[in-house]
């Protein structure tokens, strides 16, 4: 699955989870960009992605990642292994 | 995960946040519409999603009706605000509009203790406790005995906690088992090994459950977490986080079983299951394959999962469920399979109704419905033909319909798996229900060879009114949570409300049983009146099973209370009729029975009545009535 696979994967989880259907994730975008993102719904998204993608994150990724681009590169990482 | 999913609940669709949508505009039939999307199998994001919808709905104050509005707190060591959205959305499933009050985190014993505190004055009507094992064993505790906390402490704790809940709020208590962790100190020697962690858990739990009163109810986490797997339950990284004490994962399925036990606590419980016949009670068609054709009973795989199912089906039976046939078949036939079919573990006599006719399925489960004498919203229907389901469901919403699973083997597990039988009581008249619906279609067939008075004196009808006390303090409860249709205020009380009446001083409170010649129809009425001034009773609550409906009770009961009413000196009876949605059959009772109008209608349609006792003359009533 490429960069781009994966956003288009992962834009429908964003807007479910945050109920909000004018999100669109970019490398870029960070928790503050996004209105309902907080430490609650941090973890809703993040088991979400578990869920779709198959994968699971480790302690430190569930709220380490610094922006989307490091989340989509952490969940490419962990379907090529 | 299929141990993680509410498979007995129909698929979500892709409209579904669509249809959520499209609900922020609509003003009417809100609360039925609801209750339609939360019946599907919503995973925590569409949970989540329809409960911050209905959240948004409470907070616009919209008309949620028919949904019944209820206040639970919430109480735990461990982080519950992620609980909030799914449990709304859950508990509208069960017809239960939910408000949600939090203690933050770590707070919950200074909550109880303080009568101000914000759960306290929210007076919810439940409040659950649902501890996490990880707050009380601490790292510096060992796993040796005498060390750490002792399982007396930590549960006297508990149980303290919640006696303070009960006493400054009125509430009901739901308390949480505790669930075990994954893996042991020891390993399997920590069963025997006072002290470890397991031994410990285990005696807490037992203390719960025998310390709690009997009023509150038991929410078996230990138990719904060995249905789960305990090392999909607990997830340590989300524990870490944010001390989250089971995974997201499992929100569905606690909210459910959280949900399940409200609906029983409010009344809305299921009574009454509909069972189709082929391929649903054995295998293959008795029309076409005939007795010998059809698969059930031990000797064959498959036959073997039908009878498992029957028996499950005969133990629902027994705990008070009415069981119903609807099928479509010739009647002889069918009646022919349960008459002869030396496996069959479900008779003819089983069923309180039996319909097998050609006849759309809609039609007859509102025959079921019409003739049982309850509303199409208390039954639950199982039938494997796809086809029927989706009729029924497009046909009569209220009408639950299980999703059955492909599988026969899998049959009892959906259906003891859904909640829709959930009970928190178990009385002496659940018991005998179905004899007592049985008997009720003897009286009908005796009814139609002769006029209604004769009859109805021929029955040896006796009208028994006894105080509350503690052996039908259930009972009384579960009438007065469930009754709709005979029932003037719908003023629903909790068990420790009832218990305050029977203590109480002043007023009136009497239980009804109806015994006959055919049987004993256990507690069917309740009258509850206050003092209202000196010399006056107000009726607070009167109630009556629709099982005795035109037996003249409702005019006996009436009696009983004049009789009560003038030995304490009583001249004026008032009583109020609050109109329900449900209860139309009552609104001119108290005009039948010689009341008078005392105001003209309100607004919102009650109507106001009062009866002067002196010079009241009774007229006569087909029953002897018995005190005690």
């Amino acid at each position: 699955m490429d960069h781009s696979e994966i956003i288009t994967r992962l834009n429908p989880i964003f807007r479910e989870t945050f109920d909000d259907d004018s999100i669109n994730i970019s490398p870029q975008m960070v928790a503050a960009d996004v209105e309902q993102w907080d430490s609650l719904n941090n973890i809703r998204l993040m088991v979400r992605i578990e869920e779709i993608f198959g994968i699971t994150f480790d302690t430190p990724e569930l709220t380490g990642l610094a922006n989307v681009g490091e989340l989509i590169k952490t969940i490419e990482g962990k379907l090529r292994r | 995960m299929r141990s993680l999913q509410l498979y007995w609940l129909p698929p979500v669709t892709d409209a579904f946040g669509q249809a959520c949508r499209a609900l922020k505009g609509q003003t009417d039939q809100l609360g039925a519409s609801l209750q339609l999307l939360a019946g599907y199998r919503l995973d925590e994001n569409k949970l989540s999603l329809l409960g911050r919808l209905i959240r948004n709905l409470q907070d616009n104050h919209a008309n949620l009706a028919p949904l019944r509005p209820l206040r639970i707190g919430v109480v735990s060591n461990a982080n519950m605000d992620l609980l909030e959205y799914p449990l709304i959305a859950t508990a509208a499933r069960y017809g239960i509009e939910l408000t949600f009050y939090s203690a933050s985190l770590g707070q919950g014993f200074q909550q109880g203790l303080d009568p101000t505190s914000c759960i306290n004055i929210a007076r919810p009507e439940v409040v659950l406790i649902a501890f996490d094992y990880r707050a009380f064993f601490q790292s510096t505790d060992s796993a040796l005995p005498g060390s750490g906390n002792s399982a007396e402490q930590i549960s006297d704790q508990i149980l303290q906690l919640a006696e303070a809940f009960r006493r400054h709020s009125g509430a009901t208590i739901m308390m949480a088992t505790l669930a075990h962790p994954p893996g042991a100190t020891f390993g399997n020697f920590d069963r025997r090994q006072e002290g470890s962690l397991r031994h410990t858990l285990l005696e807490i739990n037992a203390r719960l459950v025998a310390g709690i009163s009997p009023g509150d109810v038991i929410i078996d986490v230990e138990s719904l977490v060995a249905n789960v797997g305990s090392a999909t339950w607990f997830d340590a990284r989300q524990w870490n986080h944010g001390k989250f004490p089971f995974s997201l994962c499992c929100l569905p399925m606690f909210s459910d079983h959280v949900a399940r036990l409200l609906a029983s606590f409010s009344g809305k419980m299921k009574k009454c299951l509909v069972l189709d016949f082929d391929n649903t009670l054995w295998g293959g068609v008795i029309g076409d394959d005939g007795i010998e054709g059809v698969v059930l009973g031990n000797g064959s795989p498959l036959g073997e999962a039908f009878l498992d199912f029957q028996r499950f089906i005969l133990s629902l039976r027994d705990r008070g469920i009415i069981l119903a046939g609807c099928s479509k078949n010739d009647d002889s036939v069918a009646r022919g399979m349960f008459r002869s079919h030396p496996e069959s573990l479900l008779k003819e006599k089983h069923f309180a109704a039996f319909l097998a006719n050609w006849d759309d399925k809609p039609a007859n489960l509102r025959r079921i419905a019409q003739e049982l004498n309850i509303g199409l919203d208390a039954l639950v229907f199982f039938d494997d033909n796809p086809f029927e389901r989706e009729m029924v469901r497009k046909c009569l919403p209220e009408v639950v319909v299980i999703e059955v699973p492909s599988d026969p083997s899998n049959y009892r597990n959906a259906l003891a798996q859904s909640g829709w039988f959930e009970s928190i009581a178990f009385s002496e008249d659940d018991r005998k229900r179905n004899e007592q619906y049985q008997s009720n279609r003897l009286r009908a067939q005796l009814a139609s060879t002769t006029d209604v008075e004769t009859y109805l004196r021929s029955l040896g009808m006796k009208l028994h009114a006894e105080a509350f006390n503690t052996l039908n303090r259930q009972r009384v409860t579960q009438l007065i949570n469930k009754t709709n249709q005979f029932n003037v205020t719908t003023r629903r009380y909790t068990e420790h409300q009832v218990q305050a009446f029977e203590e109480r001083r002043s007023g009136y409170c009497e239980a009804f049983r109806l015994t006959d010649n055919f049987g004993d129809n256990g507690i069917i009425g309740v009258m509850i009146c206050e003092e209202s001034e000196r010399w006056r009773w107000i009726i607070d609550t009167w109630l009556m099973s629709c099982r005795v409906l035109n037996r003249r009770v409702e005019q006996a009961m009436l009696h009983r209370l004049i009789n009560c009413a003038s030995q304490q000196g009583i001249r004026f009876l008032d009583g109020v009729y609050i109109p329900s949605g449900r209860n139309e059959m009552v609104a001119t009772l108290y005009e039948r029975l010689g009341f008078s109008a005392a105001t003209s209608a309100q607004p919102d349609g009650r109507t106001q009545w009062t009866l002067p006792l002196e010079g009241f003359t009774q007229s006569d009533v087909p029953m002897e009535i018995v005190t005690s």
